[in-house]
Formats: structure tokens, sequence, C-alpha cells
């Protein structure tokens, strides 16, 4: 697609934004639910690279995570359950000048979304994607989602979660043309700010699965992780996300990752035993749809021009 | 001493390489001059007008079918101009429109011989800049904050030194053939802005290490004799300058840090021979100064050998060329310490 | 030739008898990859320069891999020439020319041959070395000689291989020879035409085919007696020859769209196919989505960030769509829906023509989901209808969909150049700063009307939801605000009507009868009530474009008729069925909305026979009708 930006943009230049510019409606999430860190953190990036806020677009789903964009003050749109990435790839295939976000739930992603998912991943078009993983159906009210562990019991399956959960990373590496891939807790504000920053000066489609605590349902999920550092695996690499300074004395534990490195990658994501932060892949390098199939634009009489052409051929 | 057929084959070359820029500020001429006939379309007309331009709209399925004045009246008007600024909008179509015709062109510049470099790119620039000097003007007419005064020249010329940041980001890329006596590109500076991409195209001998005095952190220089290394330029983040030199001119790259990554200077090639006679104006200290330059910031990089971490895997170049150029680039560095010694 | 109101003579010129006709239909057969395809597209496309009017369509096989020489595998062309502009399919074939016995008799029991037709036969396989095929031959040949046609068998085979190694690849052209000695059309331009359809293979294809060319003229001329005339009274210039797809597909790109997403589904693919040559080159992308949910959600993004977009679907697909399209409406987002029916429920008929969707179209999104559905009832219209429902939906902020057919999808028709006009593609999205405090669903109290904002236009910034929300785009779960919101977005559909013209009835302004369609029937209905009314009988006809919101005056219309009936593609129950009562029946569905809205007692006659009315078969239902209803 061809749209380029118009010059005809009343917008002053100069203009410096402060927090309170990104800030949209009061947040209604539940005391104590992670989501509330995550919006305070994209916020922060906001500020940090200083984006235009009608220059920007939180795309969501449906669900608790996905009423995020009502709380920012860029342009948002919440959509359907499961149907964020399309929308999202609508949108930057038509105007790639804008800044794409988008926050799904772990069942708007990787259930209903799940195909979705899979083929953005591979689109690999500029946006950052973050799936607010709280392991359960938050919204409609605790049915078990396809992350929820193995046994943990909800109202659809009162006796336990039949099947072991779906591993999002593991399962992000697997798919062709996959550019970014990273994890981070929303209980780690600078390591989740310093995630999404990478994220977003990626060059291509970022997924980053966010854990993320929901008070209500799932609280006990993380709460060993939360009070205990040491189960945590600090990936760290100057090409993906360096542990933050702050950070480096309360987790101690360090794994060099070279986010490159796609095999590495996929064996630390496999290993479940341990909750790995950080970027597992990055590769600039990969081919991105919305650049493949950029276009030059044209005037609306050289469309004239061009479509008498083509109808030439049609001509009796 | 190359004709003015090669210089010109070599611009056109450059042309083509470039094609992604001069494409991304054509497509912005386009969006910005429909979106602008729009506005006028919307603001000037009378409600018959608006209608027969609803009927022009709605094509022959409406014809029986649908009301068109009706349809029309259901039409959103537009944001409204005011009267009296039509004129000034219908300048800036213009302005716009002939930019457009102008094609090619308008991402060329030719420095006569003994020329100013500086003002030419600067007078090219200025050109490509009138449409953003038409888009301020409608901004400003539509809000009514217009003043022949201060802004009665932009659609004339919208030089650099006016352009805001946005602005700086959709720069038009600019091909600029000159001298190679002419090659002072120390003034070029101030142009190194945004996404600014410019290509030169040297005709005849040259100063070998000119472009090494814009080597700053955040700017992609190029020598090369290869026209297609300028996709260095075009492709690069930020703004970038290329030459295309003279054979035996230096050829180097320097890449500035992107995220993580940090800045490289590559040397592909160091002259065989000492610059020995000024080049019109510019003198054989001048010439050698700037090589000693390149020398030092190669050095200080930590002196990337050319050839294994060249960013344009310049094949020509071997490891038996990376060898000489690192070799030449260490003599370079020893004659400058001589020279500091003896001066 | 079959019992119409075709002018026929006949007379002897030398030792060929000519017949002369206004119309004639004509059809090519052959199991599929035998060329029969091209042969009659060369000649449709022939007649259609020479000035004949004419309509094509594919004869497509049952199956994809059928084994050759069954008659589930016919396949090929049917071309309906006439002397004036053919608007429809016509009833039964008058010529066949079939590469096997078994695909003509698939046709003879398909009915769709008619009694006194000239039927040209290759008869290799007479004498073929497998005697289950001779076996088959004879029986076949039985069974067609029963039914009182003129059957010539043509040596095509043994003709070809003159010419060529593998004779079932020339045999199209050899076909393509016969038809031109029979129709005299002009070699020239046929030699043209097999030039351009073969353009992009070696010259000496082309050589070769034009050799074949030849060789069935000539055989024809030395062993044929027959000739029809079926002269050619219309002129050809500035005219276009294609399909209602292409159609649609270069309509969009007049109308400015930059966006198609689709997931491929006949009969609807071919549209993409023909925005994947060409859109590119006006900045505009095919996206095949991962599937139809996708597509239709890419085009609600890129409409929703600018030009409005458009997704290409046909049934199945557009079950699948039917949340987005809840959404569009619900978030007022401007949107295109090309759908292209298909024989159904389920995955039906995929390469069935049938008007089975116009419910589902209308009211297939739970929850109250009002937008436009518009039908295109001729090819033409099919290019023009793109243009304008991209103004409706941006316009009126609204989800429209087109209604095509298979009919419409692979009938190939001329229609007169439209002279192209920039101001089709509409105006740039207006992107001026948003002044403060405006809010985003800014409902003109009278209209619903209000203006989008678009990402990127300075004090826009909103979020859109399909959640219920109140002019502030917030979400509101208030009953008076949901109330006042649905009554905004209904309030567009009727202001639409209000600016809609009372259709033009064809025929008397009132009488006994009144035929309504909608649709790709248009030719055919038309054709039926001239017949009827050439009779004497008192019948109009009357065809909708609009369906939603659906156009006006027609209560006062149908006041002035005696009876008004539907006449549709899809399916209706009969009252002469076992348990079928008044109470019961199960209409058509075009029947259905004119009866909820005007209250008049619209009865309906409709067939989901997998193919297009015939006119022939809607002249009987006009007289039953008539007689029926006493007024004859
Ligand atoms: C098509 C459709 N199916 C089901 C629902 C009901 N629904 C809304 S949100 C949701 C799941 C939310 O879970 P998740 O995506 O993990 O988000 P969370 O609330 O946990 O943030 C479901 C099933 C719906 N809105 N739409
Ligand atoms: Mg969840």
């Amino acid at each position: 697609m061809s749209h380029s930006c118009s010059l005809l943009a009343p917008v002053d230049e100069d203009q410096e934004f402060h927090l309170d510019d990104y800030e949209g409606a009061r947040a209604r999430w539940c005391p104590g639910c992670g989501d509330h860190s995550v919006l305070t953190a994209a916020q922060r990036l906001l500020v940090d690279e200083q984006l235009k806020p009608e220059e920007t677009v939180f795309v969501s789903g449906i669900g608790c995570s996905s009423r995020f964009p009502h709380y920012m003050k860029t342009y948002g749109f919440h959509g359907l359950h499961g149907r964020a990435l399309p929308v999202a790839t609508g949108i930057k295939l038509h105007r790639p000048d804008l800044n794409v976000f988008v926050v799904m739930g772990d069942g708007d992603c990787v259930s209903i979304g799940a195909g979705h998912w899979v083929h953005a991943t591979r689109y690999n078009v500029d946006m950052v994607a973050m799936m607010l993983d709280n392991n359960i159906y938050g919204l409609t009210k605790m049915q078990t989602s396809p992350t929820t562990p193995q046994g943990y019991k909800s109202n659809t399956q009162p006796q336990g979660s039949w099947l072991p959960a779906l591993n999002p990373i593991e399962a992000t590496l697997g798919i062709t043309n996959a550019s970014f891939v990273a994890q981070t807790a929303e209980w780690i504000p600078a390591h989740l700010f310093a995630t999404l920053q990478a994220a977003y000066r990626h060059n291509g489609f970022a997924f980053v699965r966010v854990l993320q605590r929901c008070p209500v349902f799932t609280a006990d999920i993380y709460m060993d992780a939360v009070r205990n550092p040491e189960m945590i695996d600090m990936l760290d690499h100057p090409d993906g996300v360096p542990v933050p300074e702050s950070l480096r004395q309360i987790y101690p534990n360090h794994l060099r990752h070279d986010p490159l490195n796609l095999s590495a990658a996929r064996d630390l994501a496999a290993d479940t035993s341990r909750i790995r932060l950080g970027v597992f892949f990055r590769d600039e390098g990969l081919p991105r749809y919305e650049e493949t199939r950029h276009l030059p634009a044209h005037t609306a009489d050289d469309k004239i021009r061009i479509l008498n052409e083509e109808l030439d051929q049609y001509a009796v | 001493m190359p004709s003015e057929k090669k210089s010109e084959e070599l611009a056109s070359r450059a042309l083509e390489v470039l094609g992604r820029p001069r494409e991304e500020f054509r497509s912005t001429l386009i969006v910005t001059s429909e979106e602008l006939r729009s506005l006028l379309d919307a603001g000037s007309a009378t409600a018959e007008a608006r209608a027969a331009r609803t009927a022009a709209e709605l094509g022959a399925f409406a014809v029986g079918h649908i009301d068109i004045e009706k349809f029309s009246s259901f039409q959103q008007k537009g944001a409204a101009v005011p009267v009296s600024e039509a004129p000034r909008l219908d300048a800036a179509s213009r302005t716009l429109r002939s930019l457009l015709e102008l094609g090619d062109d308008l991402y060329f510049v030719r420095v006569s011989s003994g020329g100013d470099l500086r003002d030419s790119v600067s007078h090219g620039l200025g050109r490509a800049g009138r449409a953003f000097g038409a888009a301020r003007t409608v901004e400003l007419a539509r809000s009514g904050k217009y003043d022949e005064e201060v802004h009665g020249g932009w659609l004339d010329s919208f030089p650099p030194s006016l352009w805001n940041r946005r602005e700086w980001e959709l720069a038009p890329p600019l091909i600029v053939e000159v001298d190679g006596a002419d090659l002072r590109p120390g003034g070029l500076m101030e142009f190194l802005d945004g996404n600014q991409k410019i290509v030169l195209v040297v005709r005849g001998p040259a100063p070998p290490a000119a472009l090494a005095r814009l080597i700053t952190p955040g700017v992609t220089v190029l020598q090369t004799e290869d026209p297609a290394e300028l996709s260095l330029v075009a492709e690069a983040e930020g703004p970038a300058i290329g030459a295309l030199m003279p054979p035996d001119s230096c050829r180097f790259v320097h890449v500035p840090a992107t995220g993580e990554g940090r800045a490289r200077l590559t040397v592909h090639h160091m002259p065989d021979e000492e610059p020995k006679r000024a080049l019109g104006g510019i003198s054989v200290f001048q010439q050698a100064d700037a090589l000693r330059h390149l020398a030092t910031l190669a050095a200080g990089w930590g002196l990337a050998a050319a050839g294994d971490v060249g960013p344009s895997g310049d094949g020509a170049s071997g490891p038996a060329g990376a060898a000489t150029a690192a070799d030449k680039l260490a003599a370079w560095i020893l004659r400058q310490a001589d020279l500091q010694e003896a001066g | 030739m079959a019992e119409d109101t075709a002018v026929k003579t006949r007379e002897q010129t030398g030792r060929a008898q000519v017949i002369r006709s206004t119309q004639c239909t004509v059809e090519v057969v052959s199991d599929s990859g035998e060329g029969a395809q091209k042969c009659g597209q060369t000649f449709g496309a022939v007649s259609a320069k020479m000035g004949n009017g004419v309509w094509t369509v594919e004869i497509i096989p049952a199956e994809i891999q059928p084994p050759p020489r069954s008659p589930a595998g016919a396949s090929g062309n049917r071309i309906r020439i006439g002397e004036r502009v053919v608007t429809n399919w016509g009833d039964r074939t008058n010529v066949c020319i079939a590469f096997n016995e078994q695909v003509l008799l698939a046709r003879h029991r398909l009915d769709a041959i008619e009694d006194d037709a000239i039927l040209l036969v290759e008869n290799m396989w007479a004498t073929h070395s497998d005697e289950d095929i001779r076996a088959e031959w004879t029986a076949a040949m039985e069974e067609l000689g029963g039914a009182g046609y003129r059957i010539i068998e043509v040596p095509m085979e043994q003709e070809c291989l003159t010419v060529v190694d593998n004779a079932r690849k020339g045999k199209n052209m050899f076909a393509l020879g016969i038809l031109c000695w029979m129709f005299d059309r002009d070699m020239d331009l046929t030699r043209e035409q097999i030039a351009h359809a073969f353009r992009k293979k070696a010259a000496e294809i082309t050589e070769r085919n034009h050799q074949l060319l030849e060789l069935g003229y000539a055989w024809a001329d030395e062993n044929l007696d027959v000739r029809i005339d079926v002269r050619p009274g219309l002129s050809a210039e500035n005219t276009l020859v294609m399909n209602g797809n292409q159609a649609a597909a270069f309509g969009a790109v007049a109308a400015g769209m930059e966006m198609a997403a689709m997931y491929p589904i006949t009969p609807a693919t071919s549209v993409s196919h023909q925005l994947g040559e060409i859109f590119y080159k006006f900045g505009g992308i095919v996206h095949q989505a991962e599937d139809e949910i996708a597509a239709v959600g890419v085009a609600i993004g890129a409409s929703y960030s600018g030009k409005v977009a458009f997704t290409i679907t046909s049934g199945p697909g557009l079950a699948l769509k039917t949340e987005f399209l809840g959404l569009s409406v619900m978030a007022e987002i401007p949107l295109v829906v090309v759908d292209v029916q298909r024989g159904g429920p389920s995955t039906g008929l995929p390469t069935k023509v049938e008007q089975s969707d116009l419910l589902a179209a209308l009211f297939g999104q739970p929850g109250d989901a009002p937008h436009v559905v518009m039908a295109p009832a001729t090819i033409e219209e099919c290019f023009h209808a793109m243009i304008t429902a991209r103004r409706i939906a941006e316009t009126f902020r609204t989800l429209v969909v087109v209604m095509t057919d298979a009919n419409l999808a692979t009938g190939v028709q001329p229609f007169p150049r439209p002279t192209l006009d920039p101001a089709w593609q509409g105006s740039a999205p207006d992107m001026s700063a948003i002044p403060e405090g405006k809010p985003p669903y800014d409902w003109d109290e009278a209209t619903g009307l209000s203006r989008r904002f678009i990402p990127g236009t300075p004090g826009g910034m909103h979020t859109l939801t399909g959640l219920a929300h109140d002019g502030n785009s917030r979400v509101a779960y208030a009953s008076a605000i949901n109330q006042k919101s649905s009554e905004m977005r209904s309030r567009k559909m009727a202001v639409l009507q209000s600016t809609l013209r009372p259709p033009e009835v064809y025929g008397a302004e009132s009488g006994d009868l009144l035929v309504v369609g909608w649709g790709s029937t248009k030719g055919a209905i038309e054709e039926a009530v001239d017949r009827a009314r050439a009779e004497g009988v008192s019948v109009s006809s009357l065809h909708l474009r609009f369906l939603s919101p659906m156009e006006p005056g027609l209560k006062a219309i149908f006041s002035r008729f005696k009876k008004v009936m539907t006449v549709e593609i899809n399916y209706s129950d009969e009252l002469d069925m076992p348990y079928i009562t008044e109470e019961n029946r199960r209409r058509g569905q075009l029947a259905w909305l004119l009866r909820a809205q005007t209250l008049v007692d619209v009865d309906c006659w409709t067939r989901v026979l997998g193919e297009p009315l015939r006119p022939g078969a809607i002249h009987d239902v006009i007289r039953s009708n008539v007689s029926k209803g006493g007024a004859a």
C-alpha cells in the first residue's frame, strides 16, 4: 500500500510529550492486577520515545487486558475477541507511518486468535504485539486458557486443567520468519520497560509475552516467582535486553544468550523448569510484509491513465 | 578525466539506487497534493458544484436510482477554508503539481565548474523543499495565520534552514554533480539531518578523502567508485552522504551507531599516490589533512581491516586488497606521527 | 431452432442451407483440459467484435479430475449470440460441438439442448480400439438419435493429426474453425483473437493454432451443408468484453480502493486473480489472508485508518466474516464486501449460481446491524456498483454488501466502455485537525451521520470499540445510551433510503402481473416479459438494486398490479408439495422481504437448479400465473 503521510498535518513539531499526554480514561482493572503495570510501562515508553499520540494506535481484542487502549490517550481499536492482529496488520499495511501496538490476553492470542498469531508472526509486520498472560480467562471469570498450568482448577475444568499448558514462546519460535520473541514479567517494571523498548525499536513483528498476575483468579500461579527471584533466569545480551543495572543484584541468575542463536533460544524456551525473561530471539534481517508490499502512490489522474491502458486489453 | 557522458551515466545509476527515497518523497508529494485537491473541491464549492461533484463520485450505478442532490446534502462538508484564502491554496496546489511535473529532475543539481557546492545543495533542497513551504502555507492559510511578509517566498524556495524535524525526516534525496576541484564538502554538514540522503557524483580529479571531514557519530558517510554501493546511503537510517569518486581515491564507509550496535568505520582502499597537486582552490595540505583525518579516525576506532567486516561486502577488495589497505592506513598513521614530530 | 420470437428464414446459398435467426446459442463441450473453453471464449469475443450481442458462460465440470469421457466431466462454454444486445444465457442450445459423445450425452440428459439442434461430434470413438468405448459410443448415439437432433459426425482427431502430433491439444482450434465457417465469422479478427489469447506463449503455438483454425474452416466448407446467419446489429465501438468478476475488480480500481483482502473461494476468487494482475500498478494490495476472518479484519483495519477497503467472498466466507461485519456496523467503519453467491448452504454448489445469501447478507449479523445491501443486475453494473458502494460506505460510515453471483461472475458480455472519471476515487480522507471537544461519534441528531476520525488526525484520539458506546466512544451499558446509539445507526439507513428513487417498472405501469427480481436475473426476466407482452399478456417487471435500505414506493407500484411475484434463484416451497400450506410455505428470499416490507401478498417462483434461469421457463411461469389470476 502506498499511504505516505501527507504534509498537511498541523502538528506542532516542537511539542514535548509528558506522561499525562498519554493518559486516557482511569484504568478500571482490579487492584493488584498486573495490567496496571504494563500500562504504566507503555506510557513511559511513549514518553521516552516521544511518540505522537495521534500517530500511535493501540489495537486490542476482548478481555480484561484488551481494555488497555481505553486507558491510553492515543488512537485505540478495541475490536473482537482474538482478532486484534488482523486489524493491526490492516492498519500497518495501509498506514506504515503509524506506530502500532497490539495488546492481547492469552485466550485472545493463543486460543481463539491462534491462527492469526501464527500468521502475523510470519508476516513480520512492524508492530509490538504484547500478550498479557495471566494463564486464565479473566473477563469471563475463570475459564481454563491454553496457558493454564496442567491440573490448575477453573470454572470450566474444576477437576483441574486436563492438558499440559501451551508454551507460547516455544511455539512462536517455531514459526517461520519470527523476528523478535521475548518474555518479561509485569512485576519487574524495569525489565518490562526495557523489553517493551527493545520490542518497539525492533524493525518487525515483536512478540512479547508478559507474565501477568491476576489477583482474583490466578493469584497463586506466579506467587513463588515474585517472592523468589532465584527462580528466574535473566537472558542477558547487548543485542537483546541487557539486564538493567537496578536488577543485577536482585536477580542473580544471568544467562548470556545471543538472540541470533535460534536453536539455543528454542532449547531455553522448551525447558519450562525455569522462568526465563529476556529476548529469546531477534533478527532484523528478515523480510517484513509491509515492506515487501510497499508501493508508490499515484495521483487520481495517473490511475485513470493506467486503468485506461488496462481496459484497452478488454476493448472490442 | 571522465567524460560528461560518464558522469551523466553515473548520475543516472545513482538515481536508480536512490529509487526508494525518491519514491517516498514523490509519494508524499502525491498524497499531499491529492489531499489539497480534495480540500479545494470541498472548500470552495457551492451546493450546486457539490452536487455535481457527488454525481461524479457516485458514478453511473446511481443514475436513476439515487437522488443526487439529496445525497449530496448528506456528504461531510470537510474542513472549511476561508474563501479569502482560496488563492493561496490554489498557489500551493500549483506548486505541488509543478514539483511532481519536474519528475526526476527534482532530485538533481549540477554544480558548474568553479561553483559553490554548498550553495548548489542548498538551492536543490530549497527547490524540493517548496513542497514543505506549500504545505505550511496551506496550514497557515487554514488557521488564518498566513502573513505575506513572513511567508511570502515559501512557494518559490523553502531552504533547509527553515525545515522542522518532520520535514527533515521526509527530506528529498539529492544527487549532485560536482567537479573534483570544487569538492569542499565541509559546508554540507548543515544538511545532514533527519533522513537526508545526498549523493555526490564527482567529475575529474578530486581530493582523495574529501568526505572524511563529514564523519560524525550519527551520519553514514561513503566514498566509493561503485554506484551499486550507494545502496548503503539509500538504505541508511538517518542522514547519509555518499560520493562516487574518481579512481584511486579513498574508499571507505562509516556506519553510525544503531540501537545497541557500534559505529564502524571501514576503509577499503587508500590511494597509491599522495596528493601532490592543488586542485582548484584545494591545497595539497588540505587534501593530505583530510587523509590524515581519516587515518586518525580509523585508528581511533580500532582500525577496522577492510574486507572482513565491510558492510558493503566489497568483493573486489578481497583479503589481499584488505591487507594493503590496512598496511597503507598504518603507513599513513606513522607518517602522521612523523608530521607531528616535525611540526 | 427454438420456438421464440426469433426471425427465422431458411434459404439456400450454393450447396449450403442458411438459417437466418435473431439469436442462437452455441455450446462447445469436451473433457476438461481439452480447451473447449478457449474455443468458446474466442468465438464469443470475435462475435462481440463483429457487433453481435454476446453472453458467454462456462460449463464447469462437476468434479475436479473427472475420468475422461464421463458425463460428469463435461466442460466448456455456452455462447449465446444475437443481432442485438444479449442480456442472459438464453434457453436451450441450438448448436453443440462436442469432443466426445459422453459429454454431449451429459448435456442432453441435463435437458440443455433444443429439440432441433445441430450437434457436431468427434467420431474417433466409433472405431476406437477399446471395445468398451465403441460400445459406449453406440449406446450414446442411440440415445441421442432418438431425440430428433441433427447429428453430424466430425473426424476431428484424424484431421488434426495432419497438423499436430497430439490432437488432444488441437481440437479446440479445429472446432473453432468449424464454428467460424458455420457462422461466417471474420477470419482476420479470429486470427487476431487467437494471437491475443496465446500472447504469453511461444509464437509457434499461435501459428499452429492458426493452422488448425483454417483446417477446421476448410473441413466445414467441404463437408457441411448448413450455416447460421445471426447478423451483427450493434456497433462494437467503445465496448469492453469481460465477466462480472473482472468488472468488479476494475470497478474497485476505478473507485480508488487500495486494499482488497480475501481468502480464496469459488466463485469469488477470480476477482482477486484479476486484481492480482493489475492492482499493484495503482498502489493497491491484494492481501490473501490466512482465512476469511482475517481477511475482513485486515480490510477493516485498513479502512479504519484511511481509504475504504474491501473484501471479496462467497457464502461460506460471508458466514465467517459475520462477527467482523457486526463490528464494522457497530463502530461505523466503512467497508465494502463483495459476495459472489454460489449454491448453499454449507459448501453447497461451489461453482453454480444461486441467490440464497440475501437474507444472510441482510440479517446474518447477530444483534441489530443495519447496513447497506445492493445488487448489480448486469456485468456492466458490477463495474459501476463498486464505485457507488465505496461512496455510500464513506458518506454513511457504513458496511455495504455488494451481492453478485456465479452467473454474473462467469458470464462474459460486451458492454459500453465507461469514460473514466477521477472523481470516482473520491476525496482523500479528511485528516484536518479535530476541533477540541468534538466527539468521535458526533451524531447529527436527525441523520445519525458523523465525521470519521482517522488515525494521524490531530486531536482525534479516542478508542473505537465494538462494545456499546456513547458519542465519545466510551463503553456504556446504560440502557438509554444503547437505545440512542442503535437509533443513530439505524437512522442512517432511513436517510439513505430518502435519497433513493422508486424503481422503474419495465413494461406498463399497471397490469395483471408484476414480476420482481434482483441481481443477475434481470436479463432473463425482461426477455420473458417481452415475449409474454408480444403475445398480449399483461405483465411487467421491476428489478431492485437496493435491498437494504429497500427502494421506496414499492407498495404503491404493487397496488397497480393484480398480482405480484418474485422470480429468484433460491429455494421456495410450492403449494402442491406434500405438507406445504399457505401458512408454512417457505418463500423466496426477496418475496419474504417484500411481504414484510409492504404487507402485499407477494408470491414467488424460484428454482435452485444450479444454473441461471431461462427466459423460456420464466415465460411459462408468467403465462400460467396470468391465466391463473384469471385476468388474461
Ligand atoms: C467470539 C467471542 N467468543 C467469546 C467471547 C467471550 N470472551 C470474552 S473475553 C474472553 C476470554 C478472555 O481471556 P483472555 O483473552 O485471556 O483475556 P483476559 O481477560 O484474561 O485478560 C472470552 C472467552 C467473546 N467476547 N467473543
Ligand atoms: Mg487471560
